[in-house]
């Protein structure tokens, strides 16, 4: 039987190499979703961590614990604490970067053994140890204190601050007045060196050595050996545990586990009296989580459709080639074989070629994956620190489930097919039946529904950008309607399309060459069976616009709106001491790569002392070759409205709802204040869109709601603001070449106190990097590329199959004086009205699909930054690859046609008749 | 039997085929016949005669190795491939062994589609209409193929071969799936359209109780022509 099946199998290669493929594609599409998942939300806690480390200057992971112990009988305490805090390591199950004890005696006094003249009389300062304090360190003045004791003196490093603070000389020793050495007398005090971080940005470092200004610091017997002598009942000792996690090992897996842990351990803690400050994953851990369900919820929804089409082209091509072998199956009948024993060959086939594929499509899974994470926009990859992936458990389960689910799809259709009897098969040949979901009216029962969402979603978009603004993800529904919408759609063109092709026949029925009679012929009366074909091309072309449409307008969208609201490229306002403490502006001449720059002024201002709103104050010329605006946002060129500004000192353009809400006009006074200057401007126009403004910005409320809020904006002449209201710290906003690298390096060199700074490169840069946009990039990619080689292979299996069962024919054809030429023709033609028209309905799907369900869909995406109009994109590129695709299969086939038609040799052909 | 002007003519005809392991099969060694216009000729012999590889290479649907075939006064075996097509559409009919009806039109869309292959100039529904009857399929003339017997299918294809009027009808083996009375009757049929059509027919078969319906037989052995009358 074994050997009958692989026989078998070798005679129908391409089907089974289709089979393998689409199972292949499967599997590595089910194995790269817990991959990519796994990889992108750990990068996306790493990169949490990070970016809270930067921009707060602090360990994401840090527990401090902190108590001060008075009276002796606490010793025991701290020891215990010590050992407590150490073990919490264990306890949370997370190893430690950093475990710190650091402790000091507060202020004791010592006086100077030889005082100078410019010296205070005495200073206060704290002996203190570190846990690994010498590993962190360097010596800048001086040397490194040699531990123990000798003649009564200990030996003592200080940070820089403390020793310019103090007025320390190296060398110098200090007389504790109330501290006694072991044998009774005063300890003395050598300060030896002056130390500093032996790295820029040191974790270890949570209170830095700048800040220390009191620390003396000793070695750490010498500390035990005081402690233990008693020095220490004499003073307060103040101890700090500083415990830093290692990120790493923070996981959405224990992220839950090790929130409630470090609750529970804070509290148990406190009531030991030891205080501890929440470290700041507490608050990270519940965004990211809230983040990490959104995206992988995102991933998994935008991965359905594809997985659905996958299991139709494995469905499509089973059915296929047990319709080629229905002659075999029902000899088998008819000579006995049990309908169970002709389901287990297939149901062995099917096996095979599921267990090959699963080990081939898990490598290709990760492959795919590792390409994932690789994507900075639809089609386009990037080498860039590759995602670490890994075979996890889940990973296993995802392939088992896929490999299971293509043995299902393909074993199916045996069930029927296996009832057949030969008897039967022939009365079944002769009857043509309508599809199930023709006889039911499912199509438009799915079309309905389809649309009856997108009606839905239309009339709810408030609620859906709401719902987002609150960390919720991409509706399934949604993308659940539009997926239904395109099937709903894509089987009612079904029947549309021999409709046409009917209309067609009859037209011309009179004059038409025979191979066109012929083709038009072969197209009606045999549209079952190509159903299938037709309806996966629809599907297959619509999802790929649809899909290419999706990837397209959301990363763009997000791009404009982000440009928009930065305004320049780069953006900088330096905090100045005092308002009228002007930096110069000629300094910002020698930045690198500056291609233009000006002045802008924003403040709050009020309008006829009645309504507040922001205010802008421009350089007009400067600004227009400074700020980029979008054609097609205003009525008439952004220029004209810099112009109408620079022609008047007292013009001002006001934002439209100035209009619309308080009734302003054209050429009406308005009086602008600020800090109770005014001064009266007239108005030279309105505006809808100006660089930066929203006229709703979705703010988010006390109670955690969001809110959309309506904002105001006046623009005006900096030169008249400055002259009424004197110059007040404004904005630089500069057009670069390319990069802000100048500014970064201008900012350094110049040592610039930045108060505001927007680099609309590098914010791109995030958009693109974002779990969320590089997923759904690289999954939308990956469909895409599916779906083309699931065209591109459909297309040939169905047509060379359809060929090789017609050689008869084309024999009979032959045999009655049609020309070679004439059967190729008859084949394009029927590529034409079956597989071209069913392009084009996808196509025609694939444009209604976008143009209804991505304004809905890109809520999901930009909900909270939406100040430009949305723009559908689709690029030209991707349809030019899409139909070059399309294009390149038709003419591969149509080759391989030709060389089948010129090959036949009608004597041959007609001998396959006899039988 | 009365001299009768020949419609076609074949010379010393042999054909050989390349065999899979090297060398070749010599199917027809050195045959001529004799095709008189208006009559049933008919090519007898057993399996392996090589009588479907003479009435090939007679229909114009295969070459000869050597010798020639004369349709009327041309030699059909020296014309371009084009001019065989034409041929094969305008004056030549074929009906096959095995049921050849095109699966995806009815029976009249096939008797019709030859008419359009041959470009008939006249009413083509009325000419389908009447070789249909003539076979006695008016009756049932919309249903497809597969709706109908093995010997109504047959009659259908004897249609669509003579509906066209071409000078000659080629049949190979047109009875074999036949049972004897319907067998005769489409012997019948050739008979009415000799007299009627102005049409000559060429036929092979293995069946003895045929040979009263021809004018002429070729018996057929090994390749070879073994005896006629």
């Amino acid at each position: 039987m074994i050997r009958f099946l692989f026989q078998k199998m070798l005679h129908k290669k391409w089907l089974i190499f289709s089979l393998f493929i689409g199972n292949i594609l499967l599997v590595a599409i089910a194995a790269s979703h817990p991959m990519y998942k796994a990889a992108a939300i750990k990068r996306m806690f790493a990169d949490d961590f990070l970016q809270f480390t930067e921009e707060e200057n602090r360990h994401p992971a840090l527990m401090t614990f902190s108590m001060s112990r008075k009276t002796l009988s606490e010793q025991g305490n701290i020891e215990e604490i010590q050992k407590q805090v150490t073990s919490l390591s264990d306890e949370l199950n997370i190893p430690y970067e950093h475990n710190i004890f650091f402790r000091y005696q507060l202020q004791q006094t010592a006086v100077w053994v030889k005082p100078r003249s410019t010296s205070p009389a005495s200073v206060n300062f704290s002996l203190s140890d570190m846990t690994d304090f010498t590993d962190h360190i360097e010596i800048i003045y001086g040397r490194m204190y040699e531990p123990g004791f000798h003649d009564h003196m200990i030996e003592t490093v200080v940070s820089e601050s403390t020793f310019i603070e103090n007025d320390l000389v190296l060398d110098d020793v200090l007389e504790f007045r109330y501290i006694k050495d072991g044998e009774g007398e005063n300890l003395l005090v050598k300060v030896v060196g002056v130390f500093r971080n032996n790295e820029e940005a040191d974790a270890y470092w949570v209170r830095s050595p700048n800040t220390m200004t009191d620390n003396f610091f000793v070695s750490t017997d010498v500390f035990n050996a005081l402690y233990e002598s008693d020095w220490n009942y004499k003073a307060v000792l103040r101890c700090y545990w500083y415990l830093m996690l290692d990120t790493d090992y923070i996981t959405p897996d224990n992220a839950d586990e090790l929130r409630t842990k470090t609750k529970a351990l804070i509290e148990r803690f406190a009531e030991k009296g030891v205080t501890v400050e929440e470290p700041p994953y507490m608050a990270l851990l519940s965004d990211l989580v809230t983040k990490v369900n959104k995206v992988s919820a995102t991933l998994m929804i935008l991965q359905v459709p594809v997985l659905i089409l996958l299991c139709a082209f494995l469905f499509m091509i089973s059915s296929q080639m047990l319709s080629l072998e229905q002659n075999e199956i029902s000899m088998f009948k008819s000579r006995g074989a049990g309908g169970f024993q002709i389901f287990l060959l297939y149901l062995m086939q099917s096996l095979f070629i599921a267990v090959v594929s699963g080990v081939i499509g898990l490598f290709l899974g990760r492959y795919m994956c590792k390409a994932l994470g690789s994507s900075v926009a639809f089609l386009e990859f990037v080498s860039r620190r590759s995602l670490g992936v890994e075979f996890t458990k889940e990973v296993f389960l995802y392939v088992g489930v896929a490999s299971l689910l293509s043995v299902l799809v393909t074993v199916l259709p045996v069930i029927s097919y296996s009832r057949v009897s030969i008897v039967s098969l022939k009365r079944n040949r002769a009857r043509v039946r309508k599809q199930f979901w023709q006889r039911f009216y499912l199509d438009f029962l799915l079309l309905g529904v389809g649309i009856y969402g997108l009606y839905n979603f239309t009339n709810q978009k408030d609620t859906l950008v709401t719902k987002v603004l609150n960390g919720g993800s991409l509706d399934p529904m949604l993308y659940f309607s539009s997926s239904i919408f395109i099937l709903g759609a894509g089987l009612v063109a079904l029947r549309i399309q021999p409709l046409i092709v009917k209309l067609l026949f009859k037209i011309g029925k009179k004059v038409w060459s025979p191979q066109t009679y012929a083709s038009l012929l072969q197209t009606i009366r045999t549209s079952s069976k190509q159903y299938f074909i037709m309806c996966f091309l629809i599907l297959t072309v619509s999802l790929g616009i649809f899909n290419a449409t999706v990837a397209r307008t959301i990363l763009s969208n997000a791009e404009n709106n982000t440009v928009y609201q930065i305004g320049p490229d780069v953006l900088l306002k330096e905090r100045w001491k005092n308002n009228t403490d002007e930096p110069s502006v000629a300094r910002f001449d020698q930045i690198q790569g500056r291609e233009s720059m000006t002045l802008v002024q924003r403040d709050k201002i009020s309008v006829d002392k009645l309504h507040s709103a922001d205010f802008m104050g421009i350089e007009p010329k400067r600004f227009g070759e400074t700020v980029t605006m979008k054609d097609g946002l205003l009525p008439t060129h952004f220029y004209n409205y810099l112009n109408a500004l620079a022609s008047d000192a007292n013009a001002v353009l006001l934002s439209e709802n100035f209009r619309s809400s308080y009734g302003y006009e054209i050429g009406d006074k308005v009086t602008l204040s600020l800090d109770g200057v005014d001064f009266t401007a007239t108005i030279y126009g309105f505006f809808d869109y100006w660089p930066t403004y929203s006229a709703t910005v979705m703010e988010k409320q006390a109670d955690d709601s969001v809110l959309p809020v309506t904002k105001y904006l006046v623009v005006a002449n900096l030169s008249t603001a400055q002259f009424t209201w004197q110059t007040r710290p404004y904005e630089v906003w500069f057009k670069m070449n390319g990069s802000a690298d100048g500014v970064y390096n201008f900012i350094e060199e110049n040592s610039i106190d930045v108060e505001k700074f927007e680099d609309r490169f590098e914010s791109i840069r995030k958009i693109r990097n974002q779990t969320l946009f590089q997923g759904t990039n690289g999954i939308l990619t990956m469909s895409f590329i599916v779906i083309l080689v699931l065209c591109g292979a459909g297309f040939l299996i169905y047509w060379i199959l359809s060929i090789r069962s017609r050689e008869l024919l084309f024999g009979v054809f032959r045999a009655m004086g049609m020309s070679k030429g004439a059967i190729l023709h008859m084949l394009v033609n029927e590529q034409i009205f079956s597989s071209l028209l069913s392009i084009g309905l996808g196509a025609l799907i694939g444009v209604i699909a976008s143009r209804n369900f991505v304004p809905l869909i890109q809520i999901a995406y930009s909900a909270d930054h939406q100040s430009l109009p949305l723009e559908l994109i689709t690029q030209t590129s991707d349809m030019v690859r899409l139909f070059a695709i399309i294009g390149i299969v038709f003419v591969v086939c149509m080759i391989i046609l030709s060389r089948i038609v010129l090959s036949m040799k009608i004597t041959n052909a007609l001998k396959l008749g006899e039988d | 039997m009365a001299y009768k002007e020949l419609i076609m003519r074949a010379n010393n005809i042999t054909r050989s085929f390349p065999l899979a392991g090297g060398g070749k099969i010599q199917v027809l060694k050195g045959i001529s016949v004799e095709i008189p216009k208006k009559s049933i000729t008919l090519l007898r012999g057993r399996s392996g005669s090589g009588k479907t590889t003479l009435i090939n290479i007679l229909s114009a649907l295969d070459y000869p190795t050597e010798g020639n075939v004369f349709f009327k006064d041309q030699d059909i075996t020296k014309m371009s491939e084009g001019a065989r097509e034409a041929l094969r559409r305008k004056d030549i009919g074929i009906i096959f062994q095995s049921v050849s009806l095109i699966p995806i039109m009815t029976a009249y869309e096939n008797v019709e589609f030859s008419l359009r292959l041959a470009g008939y100039e006249g009413d083509r529904k009325e000419r389908v209409e009447k070789a249909l009857r003539l076979v006695g399929l008016g009756a049932r003339m919309h249903h497809m193929p597969q709706e109908l017997s093995g010997g109504e299918q047959q009659r259908v294809a004897i249609a669509r071969a003579v509906a066209h009027r071409p000078k000659l009808i080629f049949a190979d083996e047109p009875t074999a799936e036949l049972d004897s009375g319907t067998a005769r009757h489409v012997m019948k049929i050739f008979k009415d359209l000799v007299e009627e059509e102005d049409i000559t027919i060429v036929m092979t078969t293995h069946d003895i109780s045929l040979m009263d319906a021809a004018d002429r037989t070729y018996v057929m052995e090994d390749g070879e022509v073994v005896g006629n009358g």
